[in-house]
């Protein structure tokens, strides 16, 4: 067929064909210059370098105390599991180092099933909660309540992560069920955390600063030390000046805490206080949350290249794996760092369907608005 | 990161917080396979958590003691990586190759050669570490069935067929079916589709003769793959993440392309504009259908013909939608209730439907 291609050629049939025959040829190169690209994409499976060190002596990993987790190879009794997975579990709250879990699941596994007592499905409720496994770990919590062994412990783990994943039905009951306990600021603590989200985080605010000055030097620490990190919370959801006073306040109470120092960290980077979270999360890098915060940091002050270079693996290696815990930080990546607005909307909607503190809504506020702003690039 | 509650322990929580060299993250061992080798990558970390390396107990490794539990951990890698075929169990030559360096920190390199890697569907059993951290995975990267494929071993899953040919028709029956589901339950593609095909019900004068069914079908077929031809650059481009749009613009876009091709039908506008339009309202669906295939592609490792194959699936969805609705219309369009009432009331409705779609994205 050698009909001349002219798209202006009075007889309709010609035109029509030739609309056709470009439309083929297009969609033929479009998918030639595809394939060429996936061709020279595929077929390399080289890892990072690999280099041999100079001497024997060169030194490769110097041993922490919070690097090497034990065996647990002479653990022989329940009680001895349970007491590992404790030590794991406490080892984990203060590093943030996700192998101690491991090692919570690996002594909790090997309790009997006739062995398991209220402790032990307290513990795996935690283990479960810190893999995000939140129903798994209200199952856990559940079968405490079934053996009428509910505490305080319990029931505060049944508020937290009824809390957190935006179940504030469920949060308001295990709230209740804290006024029995002679701590009140605990009790007081949630109720005008629910209050907070309710709306009205202003009059929370005042009723629970309220209760604390009522406990005063009476309060049990612990408990105190919750009330605060709560008060700070609902002050920063309010928009009160005194949030970041009240977050370092936290901090100080409680040095050792991750997660006070990360919304510390993340506070005075909204406030563009650069300098205060370079401080703040020195020697935090092993902290997604707190390495977020000190690459966008740097961003400002500038050279945040090497640290930047490691949260992409990390989190390109987390994505291998399948699992991103922590979906917001990452998604504060993506956003902050990556300028990729859409993938960041992605990943704070999918964090959103889990997780829905303050910061969580944030997040997602943020993405959400760089999402919209954004042009074809 | 979240609050965690563990009231009793807190107390045994000291101020200290230990300086880190290295990022956290879960245990993970590195497998990147070719015919060549099996590359592992293993965690200095969890050496220490399987065996006594420190042996002076000075607190540090050195290379020296690394090389120095070669023959242990070689005994032991073979124990717990496996490659078979045919139920015979394949020799494996274990060598440390040298250090290379993760996100957390630094890891010894492995080569693992064997004759078996050469043949196809070759079985590889892992198990190392399971024991000791159910948390760990094996992550592995292979190109033995011609494309890079990502693959995670855990204790639930531990085993993996190893240069398996993956049936391009699978894939292909796969993703044309999906690209069919898609269109079918994407209303507002479908909206828009029934908006491109009203102009062809259009009869000015019901008196002269119309066109036949054939060439009224071939004009639609044409409008209707010039959108395909568009939905399919963008969704192409969308799913490599050459570049990307907001989803809400393009949703509301998508509504309101309703309304426009209604409104043009209504209107009466020359089909050559209304090609036009459905080229460029096409590349605005095409995002769409991006966002539903992202997940789907991510999981198929011959994604190109994944995305020729989704393409063909909504192109042929499209014709036999107008297959099937065209004739109806086509025998409605000479009567005369038909042009002067359903027409119109179509159009409007359609108009309506977009705009209401787009409010409601907003």
């Amino acid at each position: 067929m050698s009909t001349v291609c002219n798209l202006s050629s009075p007889k309709r049939e010609v035109a029509r064909r030739c609309v056709y025959r470009r439309a083929i040829f297009f969609a033929i190169m479009i998918y030639i210059a595809l394939a060429g690209r996936l061709w020279a994409d595929a077929g390399n499976v080289d890892g990072p370098s690999i280099y041999q060190p100079s001497t024997n002596d060169e030194i490769i990993f110097r041993i922490s105390s919070s690097a090497i987790v034990s065996s647990g190879a002479t653990v022989i009794t329940p009680e001895q599991h349970l007491k590992a997975a404790k030590q794991a579990l406490v080892l984990f709250r203060e590093t943030a180092n996700p192998r101690f879990l491991g090692d919570a699941e690996r002594e909790l596994a090997a309790i009997p099933n006739h062995k398991q007592s209220a402790p032990f499905y307290f513990y795996r409720a935690s283990l479960r909660q810190s893999l995000h496994l939140f129903d798994e770990a209200l199952a856990d919590l559940n079968k405490i309540s079934a053996m009428k062994a509910d505490n305080l412990e319990s029931r505060m783990m049944r508020f937290t992560i009824s809390f957190v994943s935006g179940n504030y039905q469920a949060a308001e009951q295990a709230c209740s069920s804290l006024k029995q306990y002679e701590n009140s600021l605990y009790a007081a603590s949630c109720v005008q955390q629910l209050q907070a989200v309710s709306g009205d985080a202003d009059a929370a605010y005042q009723a629970l600063k309220q209760a604390m000055a009522a406990v005063g030097v009476l309060a049990d620490r612990q408990a105190l030390i919750w009330a605060s990190g709560t008060l700070a919370d609902i002050a920063e959801r309010a928009g009160r000046d005194d949030a970041l006073a009240l977050w370092q306040l936290a901090l100080q109470l409680n040095r050792g805490d991750l997660y006070t120092r990360a919304r510390l960290a993340s506070l005075l980077l909204n406030q563009g206080d650069y300098q205060q979270v370079m401080s703040l999360t020195e020697d935090y890098l092993a902290v997604d949350a707190l390495a977020v915060s000190r690459a966008i940091a740097q961003q400002y002050l500038g050279g945040n290249e090497a640290l930047v270079r490691i949260l992409r693996e990390r989190f390109d290696e987390a994505r291998w794996r399948g699992e991103i815990l922590h979906k917001r930080a990452y998604a504060q990546f993506l956003l902050e760092i990556e300028q990729q607005p859409q993938l960041a909307l992605l990943m704070a909607e999918k964090n959103w369907e889990h997780q829905r503190e303050w910061p969580d809504a944030v997040i997602l506020s943020h993405a959400k608005d760089a999402a919209n702003a954004v042009q074809v690039r | 990161m979240m609050r965690l509650i563990l009231i009793p322990v807190l107390v045994l929580i000291g101020a200290v917080f230990s300086n880190l060299s290295f990022a956290h993250k879960a245990s993970d061992s590195f497998l990147y396979i070719s015919s060549e080798q099996i590359r592992l990558d293993l965690a200095v970390q969890d050496m220490l958590r399987i065996d006594l390396i420190d042996v002076n107990g000075d607190g540090v490794v050195s290379w020296g003691e690394l090389r120095a539990t070669e023959p242990v951990f070689s005994a032991l890698l073979a124990k717990h990586i496996v490659l078979s075929h045919g139920g015979e169990r394949c020799g494996l030559d274990i060598v440390l190759r040298g250090m290379s360096d993760h996100s957390d920190g630094p890891y010894t390199s492995w080569s693992l050669t064997s004759d078996c890697l050469s043949r196809a569907a070759v079985n590889l059993d892992y198990s190392l570490l399971f024991n000791i951290d159910p948390q760990h995975r094996a992550l592995l990267l292979s190109n033995l069935s011609g494309e890079k494929q990502l693959s995670v071993l855990s204790p639930s899953n531990q085993s993996l067929v190893l240069g398996e040919d993956i049936s391009p028709l699978s894939t292909a029956g796969v993703f044309l079916w999906q690209g069919v589901v898609h269109l079918l339950v994407g209303y507002d593609h479908m909206l828009f589709l029934l908006a491109l095909l009203l102009p062809a019900t259009r009869r000015k004068n019901l008196g002269t003769q119309a066109e036949s069914l054939r060439r009224v079908f071939t004009d639609v077929a044409l409008v209707v793959t010039m959108f395909t031809l568009a939905h399919s650059f963008t969704l192409i481009a969308a799913s490599l993440g050459w570049f990307s749009l907001p989803s809400q613009p393009v949703e509301i876009a998508i509504a309101i392309s309703i309304s426009l091709a209604a409104f043009m039908a209504l209107m009466d506008v020359n089909a050559r504009l209304q090609r036009g339009l459905a080229m460029g309202v096409g590349l605005i669906h095409g995002f769409g259908f991006a966002g539903v295939l992202s997940d789907l592609l991510a999981a198929s490792p011959l994604k190109l013909l994944a995305l020729a194959s989704f393409n063909v699936g909504i192109e042929l969805a499209q014709l036999a939608l107008v297959i099937i609705v065209l004739p109806v219309l086509y025998r409605f369009s000479f009567l005369p209730l038909y042009q002067r009432r359903v027409f119109p009331l179509a159009s409007i409705l359609l108009i309506a439907s977009g705009l209401y779609m787009a409010a409601q994205r907003i």
